[in-house]
């Protein structure tokens, strides 16, 4: 009887192996199920809200200081330790109503958040567009899909120092915005991502253009298809053997999205958000003669509409190098560069973009600085480095998998 | 299950060398039907999941109940074609050849079970959106379990069947493929 | 009703098909040809395995991680008063653990158990992409084993808890992250001993590791704080 247990047991560990990771489910009943006469928040009454907020009561999770920022779609509040809140706002009379869901990026941890500002605590003033330092925020967090239960409040305590107001800072979502293996909503590197990145608190992101077989520029981040990146279909082995009909049509992504090309990323980016970094980091030199005009157009595109985004072709090694400095007026072509400081200058990089390992090195940033270039540095995500890179470096913007992290780390700033 | 451990405790008490059996080599070829349990999450629809397959074992069977093994062997997983997806015709195939480490248990007279690990060569051949394109992946992680019966016609010659499961990690496919076999006892 | 009455004539017929093959006298016993079983170890013996662990990384971790067998050298020594040293070398290349820690073990005719703690001390390096990767890592694995044994076959289930005491990852000369004591998850396995040649011994086993940090694939562990099955299948020859 045991060993017929035992059997069960290995059994099971087998089937366990082969489940795929479950992702952390939204808790979507939070989101849109305002009370009926609820209107949009005005413009005016957003940059009175933003600022430092003290977490009073029991919410210590969260920790004791949170940001919130709003972004292009709703609210982003960010706390230290990863954990975040992506909401919507609305206004009822002289309530500003405000739900949604938390989550920690470090973890599965997720719930339901509804909170709101009365009109004596700080919803009169702010719905008239008057800074207002008696703002709080009062409501309750669950778990999960359950109804919040745990309360909540918020106190303001100031607003963005004039550093942050001032200072250009680019915090930049890698792959479009976010990692697949952070278990987020949609899928990385697609459209959803480029529009989805913004509540995470980015303000730039960072892509990854291959071409196809027909020489159409797509974004995607691995060399193969594969079931972590795609829904499981028909196609496998390497993506760029196939043509673009090809991909477009038997290819979804995890979360059902088709493959974009990065022409639409690109348009999509200048159209319907507000970010203002795109970082084409180049998986192959194959690419760069395909991305360039289509970058050419996009920029073109991007002064017509009055956007200010900056749209970079990278540089991460010496193949994509040399394929650039094989085209005509290299010099010309907006690109980022991920090698030496010399190669910067070789190619007119407008951005240095050395992998953070290598050190704040404020010294090569300001000689970059002084030369009118940008420097930004990849990827971290270490809360503790990225704070210390914010408060020691002097780089003009960093890419991440943890945008909330570095986005309450650059907006506490004094 | 319970078949099988109930024969695996009455039969351990048997001795192995009641019969003496010695330490050999064998060659199996085994040729039958295959299945590909679809899990396609995409386009599977008009799937053809039914094929021959063959396969060639060598194992080297010492005197207890474990003998250690290679195989390898040729399948087709699947073929799908006509409307592939709501706007596109064509065909795509896979197959799949399997490279693959055994370890097999004799628990009863005849009967084995067998576990396998190893790589996997998959082929996949598209024809549609206006080209044709065969992309090969090499997969690292990959099983095998498989269920024999063995009878022995003559001290070197062997017939049987066999019952295996597959899993391919890199594509996450999973096929399972019942054999006849025939086997030389070198 | 119906199962029950199944299951008798399956044991029926399983008796009678046995004593069709009368039993020879035969001295082989598997309890002292073992390493996994818990039983009494030879007082000063030694004994080694050799064996590869093939395994299922789950889906985050796939992107970065290695995939291949990891090799696998497993050593006791038996002491007196039923108490033994068990040590273990598994690599990668890119990753490597060795562990050791004391056994005492008990056997009550052909039921074995026998329980540990192991210290473990990981290292790691990896140069790719640019990125001149290292880590270290010490961790510890209270465990505890049960068994069964027939004349020549025995099974093992053991379940042992995952203490990281440290783990620090540097890329160059920055240390990328560390992390300091915790609960990292448990394992589960099942191993079936039996002779494969001569009086040699093969072990088959199968492990659940459900666990944070999965030490082969530590290049990825700054950023994924969440447990994970991995399977692993384990095939061992003791020399």
């Amino acid at each position: 009887m045991k060993i017929r247990n035992l059997h069960v047991i290995v059994l099971l560990m087998l089937i366990i192996g082969c489940n795929k990771e479950s992702l952390v489910p939204v808790p979507s009943s939070g989101i849109n199920s305002f009370p009926e006469g609820t209107l949009p928040v005005p413009s005016i009454s957003k940059p009175p809200m933003e600022g430092i907020y003290l977490a009073t009561t029991d919410a210590t999770i969260f920790g004791d200081t949170m940001i919130l920022k709003w972004n292009h779609s709703g609210i982003l509040f960010t706390c230290k330790n990863g954990k975040h809140f992506i909401m919507n706002a609305g206004y009822l009379d002289s309530v500003i109503l405000i739900q949604g869901y938390w989550r920690d990026g470090y973890s599965d941890a997720t719930g339901l958040c509804n909170m709101s500002i009365s009109g004596p605590e700080g919803g009169n003033d702010i719905l008239t567009g008057k800074p207002s330092a008696n703002i709080i925020l009062r409501g309750a967090y669950g778990a999960n899909s359950e109804a919040p239960d745990q309360s909540i409040m918020l106190q303001y305590i100031r607003p963005f120092s004039q550093k942050v107001k001032s200072n250009n800072f680019y915090i930049l979502g890698h792959r479009a915005g976010g990692r697949n293996s952070d278990r987020l909503p949609v899928s990385e590197n697609s459209i959803a991502m480029v529009k989805f990145t913004e509540r995470l608190g980015t303000t730039g992101i960072e892509v990854d253009p291959r071409i196809s077989s027909d020489g159409v520029a797509f974004i995607y981040h691995d060399p193969d298809i594969n079931t972590r990146l795609t829904q499981k279909g028909l196609l496998a082995g390497d993506v760029s053997a196939y043509t673009w009909l090809q991909l477009s049509s038997f290819v979804k992504l995890i979360h059902g999205e088709r493959i974009p090309s990065l022409e639409e990323v690109l348009t999509f980016a200048i159209d319907s958000t507000e970010l203002r970094f795109v970082y084409m980091d180049m998986k192959s030199a194959e690419a760069v003669p395909v991305v360039i005009p289509i970058q050419q157009r996009a920029i073109q595109h991007a002064k017509d509409k009055g956007r200010d985004i900056i749209i970079l072709m990278g540089i991460p090694g010496t193949d994509v190098l040399n394929a650039l400095m094989s085209s005509l007026d290299y010099r010309n072509v907006p690109s980022l560069c991920e090698l030496t400081v010399d190669d910067v200058r070789m190619v007119n990089s407008k951005v240095w973009a050395p992998r953070w390992t290598l050190g704040i090195q404020n010294d090569l940033v300001q000689q970059m600085h002084n030369e009118g270039r940008l420097a930004v540095c990849w990827t971290i995500d270490s809360p503790n480095w990225i704070r210390n890179y914010l408060d020691q470096g002097i780089f003009d913007g960093l890419v991440t998998n943890f945008p909330y992290v570095v986005a309450y780390h650059h907006y506490i700033q004094e | 299950m319970v078949m099988v451990f109930l024969s695996v405790l009455v039969y351990s008490q048997e001795g192995d060398s009641a019969k003496v059996r010695l330490n050999h080599y064998t060659l199996t070829i085994g040729a039958g039907w295959t299945h590909y349990i679809n899990n396609l999450e995409m386009g599977g629809q008009n799937l053809q999941k039914d094929y021959a397959g063959v396969s060639l074992k060598f194992f080297w069977e010492p005197e207890h109940r474990l003998s250690l093994g290679l195989e390898t062997g040729y399948y087709k997983l699947f073929m799908a074609k006509g409307q592939l997806t709501d706007n596109t015709t064509g065909q795509v195939d896979r197959s799949v050849i399997p490279l693959l480490f055994l370890l097999r248990m004799r628990i009863i007279e005849n009967v084995h079970l067998g576990i396998g690990t190893g790589v996997a060569f998959i082929t996949n051949k598209t024809v549609g959106g206006k080209q044709k394109v065969s992309t090969e992946t090499i997969s690292l992680s990959n099983f095998e379990l498989s269920g024999a019966y063995i009878y022995p016609l003559s001290k070197h010659w062997l017939v049987g069947g066999e019952v295996k499961l597959f899993h391919f990690g890199n594509t996450e496919d999973n096929m399972y493929s019942i054999q006849a076999t025939c086997a030389v006892r070198l | 009703m119906k199962i029950r009455l199944t299951l008798y004539y399956l044991l029926f017929i399983n008796l009678l098909a046995s004593a069709q093959f009368p039993a020879p006298k035969e001295t082989f016993d598997i309890t002292t040809h073992t390493m996994q079983f818990p039983h009494h170890y030879k007082k000063w013996g030694f004994q080694v395995s050799a064996g590869l662990s093939m395994v299922k990384p789950p889906e985050d971790l796939l992107e970065s991680s290695i995939q291949a067998p990891l090799a696998n050298v497993h050593m006791t020594f038996g002491l007196p008063w039923n108490l033994s040293l068990e040590s273990d070398l598994t690599t990668i290349i890119v990753s490597n653990q060795l562990r050791a820690g004391p056994r005492l073990s008990f056997l009550f005719r052909n039921f074995g158990i026998k329980g540990g703690w192991d210290i473990a001390c990981v290292y790691g390096r990896l140069n790719q992409s640019g990125f001149n990767n290292s880590t270290q890592a010490w961790m510890q694995y209270p465990n505890i084993s049960l068994g069964y044994k027939l004349k020549k076959m025995a099974f093992t289930l053991k379940g042992e808890l995952v203490i990281v005491g440290k783990v620090s990852t540097n890329s160059g000369e920055i240390e990328v992250s560390r992390s300091k004591t915790f609960l990292n998850g448990g394992t589960l396995s099942f191993y079936m001993e039996q002779r494969i040649h001569h009086n040699k011994v093969l072990i088959v086993g199968l492990k659940d590791n459900y666990v944070k940090f999965y030490w082969p694939t530590w290049m990825l562990f700054s950023t994924f704080n969440r447990f994970y099955h991995i399977p692993e299948l384990y095939i061992s020859w003791i020399l």
